[in-house]
């Protein structure tokens, strides 16, 4: 009998706008050793079936329908107390943000200790034994001290780690994971999912993982099931899924991410059209019929569930419609650099305030150079520096030291004192598009107030010119009368970048622009990117935490660590090795969807530290994997030259590379192999 | 990020609102309040008798057909006294309070988003407003100005100020690094139109809240000036006044003082309520922004 069962779920939210249904009609079923992940967009009600499978009724839930066997028990039918037996003892969830999750006034240890002895009923001692154990269990190095320590004094991963201790601290017989990993950076991500991957062989529990990330559910998970508004869509073994996937849902989602060796000048990103459909517009057929690019007149009776191969089966009438969502073909068009610099950053420093006596040093010494006509892509983990040298550069910020170039002139430091010329040619997109637009003002209103600033227009001019910039963006020019509330996310950023180009700016500094959207949004959005690049011959800078996506995207690349540059070369010589030590492991912490990859794990230890900055040898040496001990300690690394890249490190190339490709598998390789 | 984890679009509530709650929470203090302003407008007309005549009736005598609030020590009517006394009372409370509260959430507004210098040498200046009681700064002024109501006006202006500024500042503060006023930055706009132009109709709901507030003590303050003798001069009808002036006949005709009391109670709790009305559709507003 599997662990857990569920059958014809439902979910109903009551809300101002009536009633909504959230989850509808998931069946699926669970085995004692098997990881479910669950992947789908924002919205698509996966969270609310992760409370719903514990029997957990969220606020301004309106009915649940359907049954919930966890080991023969009817979960919806328990009463509250039966509930909390098994919650925490049998069930255990680790939420998306552990900060929420943690009590500020508790030191982690005890917070681990009293969930042990409140579900375990054992004593104080024993309890204390248990804790230590399970902080061992998710690698938290000397975990005696760590458990004294208080939420706040943890970085972001190891606070993560806490929440799996407790939840591994009660031997649960199921783990649900909500999205552990989506607030961290990607080398923490790695680390987690490489403690997760870990334990639950050791532990013998079953998890589902829920998770917005393809390539995540792809590492971790042995069974995926795909969820879409509500309904899941498809369901199979993680091989069937990424390799053949039936549905079209599915299809469209993986032609949605970058694969390594993929870029801009080879393929083209797919993205499916329309967004999520509002509650009133689902009708009786198939949930994806709005969106869907194969669908037929049968479409609009919903499909029942159709066996593809063993274990897996879809829920689409054409399970076999492969080719009808289009190949990713052809290129996108996209401008060539040229050899002429539009913008020249040099050794750009910013302190921010003293906390404690000692400045925080965001930058320290940074140059950029940006060639006419290409993308320049900045990585790097966050606390890198990167969003601030883009706003020392944008004038947002007034640097401490450094110059920045552009066209050819010294601009002021400060955007107040820049003259509109230059105001018009280097724009900027915000990384939340929820507060990048006025909420107080429609669309148009924002857009003409902006290219009437900076351009005397008249306002039948500024009403052309915006009316074009959105048809640029592809969005309708009624789109002037709405506020930026009746707007979608990716809508909201779509408007961003109108605004943006409104002025056909040279060069525009983009914040990471795609984080906070979906993934078959983000594919979109950095379409309209390239596209906009080809018909305005524009510049970018463009930052991002999302490797794949800036590898896909950039002519070259610049890898920031603690506020320096400690790589930039074009962004091809990046497949090839050696590859500083830092780059090395950020590369390798982004997972790949395509199964059969082989990468290298190059891990982290430890987090990035302010106090690094100060040191007078290398800021990466303390978390190097390769570091040479007591030179790189003491010395300041000299620029390492090899063809078209740089980087800053003690190794010579030819030590290095030696270095990286020793370990079969080495990620250079895979991505040469996966380019050819 | 976090929404993530909510459905989009989907705006979960907790139980079920009661449908008409507050609809009436706004509704009630809004007539209560808009009565007294037609008073303000009409009371001369409508009162009985002049308010300033001596012996319109026996003194101290109780409620009656001819007086509906008695009278008072004179002989004159307490009714067509607090039917005028209106008008005087609230076109002063509402002149400062707009004086006041403008002059203030405007400071407040370029305070909080200039921050560095400008704010802390502002809100230095507010503080020293702040330490001293706010009827005994009144107080001060207007024995420096002497009694008027151009210097009542002055007074409570200036004791409004730094309180409306505080406010202010605090609703600008988590706007000013917003996506959009970078981009406002980015197009050359100035301090003043990113503040009055882009920031304060995002706060216009948390202004009007202020404004309420600080209407209702505005009228606290008028009538307690006119008590102390600082307000209106006699023989004005002024609510405060007409408490003060009866104050040695409340044992013997306490409807001299009853009835101005009631007067200015009904109204500021009213402001009072109509402020709370607002700050919670305020906020069912904003909850529609995210």
């Amino acid at each position: 009998m599997p662990l857990l069962e569920v059958a014809h779920l439902s979910v109903d939210y009551q809300t101002t706008r009536g009633r909504v249904r959230a989850v509808n009609d998931v069946t699926f079923a669970l085995e004692r050793d098997e990881v479910l992940g669950i992947v789908g967009e924002s919205g698509s009600g996966k969270s609310t079936l992760a409370q719903a499978v514990m029997g957990y009724r969220a606020q301004g839930t309106a009915a649940t329908e359907g049954s919930v066997s966890f080991d023969g028990t009817l979960l919806l039918q328990c009463r509250p107390t039966e509930l909390r037996r098994i919650w925490g003892r049998r069930i255990a969830m680790v939420h998306q943000n552990p900060l929420a999750s943690l009590t500020p006034t508790m030191p982690v240890g005890d917070q681990v200790i009293e969930t042990v002895r409140q579900h375990r009923g054992i004593d104080a001692v024993a309890a204390r034994a248990v804790m230590l154990r399970s902080l061992t269990a998710v690698n938290l190095p000397d975990a005696a001290r760590i458990a004294k320590r208080y939420p706040h004094e943890l970085s972001g991963g190891q606070r993560q780690r806490i929440m799996i201790a407790i939840a591994l601290s009660l031997e649960p017989d199921l783990m649900i994971l909500d999205e552990p990993t989506t607030n961290l950076d990607a080398t923490t991500e790695a680390v987690i999912l490489d403690l997760l991957e870990e334990i639950k062989g050791r532990l013998g529990a079953a998890m589902i993982y829920i998770s917005h990330n393809l390539r995540v559910i792809a590492r971790i998970a042995t069974r995926v099931a795909v969820m879409y508004a509500g309904e899941l869509v498809e369901s199979g073994p993680v091989d069937g899924i990424l390799r053949a996937p039936a549905h079209p849902y599915t299809r469209a989602l993986l032609a949605c991410l970058p694969r390594s060796g993929m870029t801009k000048r080879t393929a083209s990103l797919q993205w499916i059209e329309g967004e999520l459909p509002a509650q009133h517009l689902r009708g009786q057929g198939c949930i994806f019929y709005s969106r869907c690019s194969a669908r037929t007149e049968r479409c609009q009776i919903a499909p029942e569930w159709a066996p593809v191969a063993a274990g897996h089966s879809v829920r689409c009438w054409y399970p076999q419609a492969a080719s009808a969502v289009a190949a990713i073909t052809g290129a996108a068009t996209v401008g060539l650099p040229s050899a002429d610099v539009v913008l020249e950053a040099r050794d750009l420093a910013k302190n921010f305030g003293h906390r404690r006596g000692a400045a925080v040093r965001a930058v320290s010494d940074a140059s950029l150079r940006v060639p006419r006509g290409s993308i320049v892509g900045l990585v790097g983990e966050s606390g890198s520096g990167k969003s601030t040298l883009l706003r020392c550069i944008a004038g947002l910020e007034d640097p401490d030291r450094g110059t920045v170039r552009f066209l050819g002139v010294d601009l002021p430091a400060s955007v107040g004192k820049r003259d509109k010329a230059v105001l018009r040619s280097m724009q900027m997109v915000f990384q939340d598009p929820e507060s990048t637009l006025n909420p107080a003002h429609s669309v148009g209103i924002s857009l003409r107030r902006h290219i009437q600033a900076m351009q005397g227009l008249s306002a039948t001019d500024a009403q052309r010119c915006v009316e074009k910039a959105l048809q640029q963006v592809r969005l309708d020019p009624g789109y002037q009368h709405r506020l930026p509330r009746e707007l979608s996310g990716g809508e909201k950023q779509r408007v961003a970048i109108a605004r943006a180009f409104l002025s056909a700016p040279e060069l525009v500094l983009c914040d990471e622009p795609l984080s906070s959207l979906d993934v078959s949004v983000q594919s979109a959005i950095c379409r309209l990117f390239l596209d906009l690049q080809g018909d305005d011959h524009s510049s970018y800078v463009f930052v991002s935490h999302d490797l794949s996506i800036v590898r896909y995207m950039a002519d070259s690349i610049v890898v920031m660590y603690l506020g320096e540059v400690v790589e930039e070369g074009s962004a091809e010589s990046f497949d090839r090795l050696p590859l500083h030590p830092y780059t090395e492991a950020l590369f390798s912490a982004t997972p790949d969807v395509d199964p059969g990859a082989i990468s290298k794990r190059v891990r982290l230890q430890g987090q990035v530290s302010e106090a690094d900055k100060s040191r007078p040898g290398c800021i990466f040496s303390p978390r190097c994997h390769l570091t040479k001990g007591p030179e790189c300690d003491a010395i300041a690394p000299p620029w390492q030259e090899t063809s078209e890249r740089r980087y800053r490190c003690h190794w010579a190339p030819e030590e290095l590379r030696a270095l990286q490709a020793a370990s079969p598998g080495a990620i250079g390789a895979t991505a040469l192999a996966g380019a050819s | 990020m976090n929404a993530r984890a909510a459905p989009v679009g989907v705006e979960v509530l907790a139980p079920p609102v009661f449908g008409r709650r507050y609809g009436l929470r706004l509704a009630v203090p809004v007539a209560i309040v808009a009565f007294y302003l037609l008073l303000a407008v009409f009371g001369p007309m409508a009162a009985p008798y002049s308010p300033t005549d001596f012996n319109t009736g026996p003194p101290l005598t109780g409620p009656t057909q001819l007086h509906f609030f008695g009278t008072d020590g004179y002989g004159r009517d307490v009714f067509s006294r607090v039917l005028v006394g209106a008008r005087s009372i609230l076109l002063l409370s509402i002149v400062a309070t707009l004086f006041g509260v403008s002059a203030g959430c405007a400071i407040g507004m370029i305070s909080g988003y200039r921050g560095g210098f400008v704010d802390e040498a502002l809100m230095r200046l507010v503080d020293i407003l702040l330490a001293l009681p706010g009827l005994l700064l009144a107080l001060l002024i207007l024995t420096s100005l002497g009694p008027s109501g151009v210097n009542l006006v002055i007074a409570i202006t200036i004791v409004f100020v730094p309180k409306s500024a505080r406010i202010a500042r605090s609703a600008i503060l988590p706007l000013r690094g917003l996506g959009y006023v970078e981009a406002a930055r980015l197009r050359g706009a100035r301090w003043y139109s990113i503040v009055f132009r882009e920031l304060m109709p995002n706060v216009l709901p948390e202004l009007a809240v202020e404004f309420c507030l600080r209407f209702a003590y505005a009228l606290l303050l008028i009538s307690s000036l006119g008590f102390l003798g600082f307000g209106v001069q006699p023989p004005t009808p002024d609510w405060g006044l007409m408490i003060s002036e009866a104050r040695n006949y409340v044992s013997i005709a306490p409807w001299t003082v009853f009835f101005p009391a009631l007067a200015i109670g009904i109204v500021v709790v009213a402001v009072n309520a109509l402020a709370d009305a607002l700050s919670s559709t305020g906020e069912r507003r904003a909850a529609q922004y995210l």
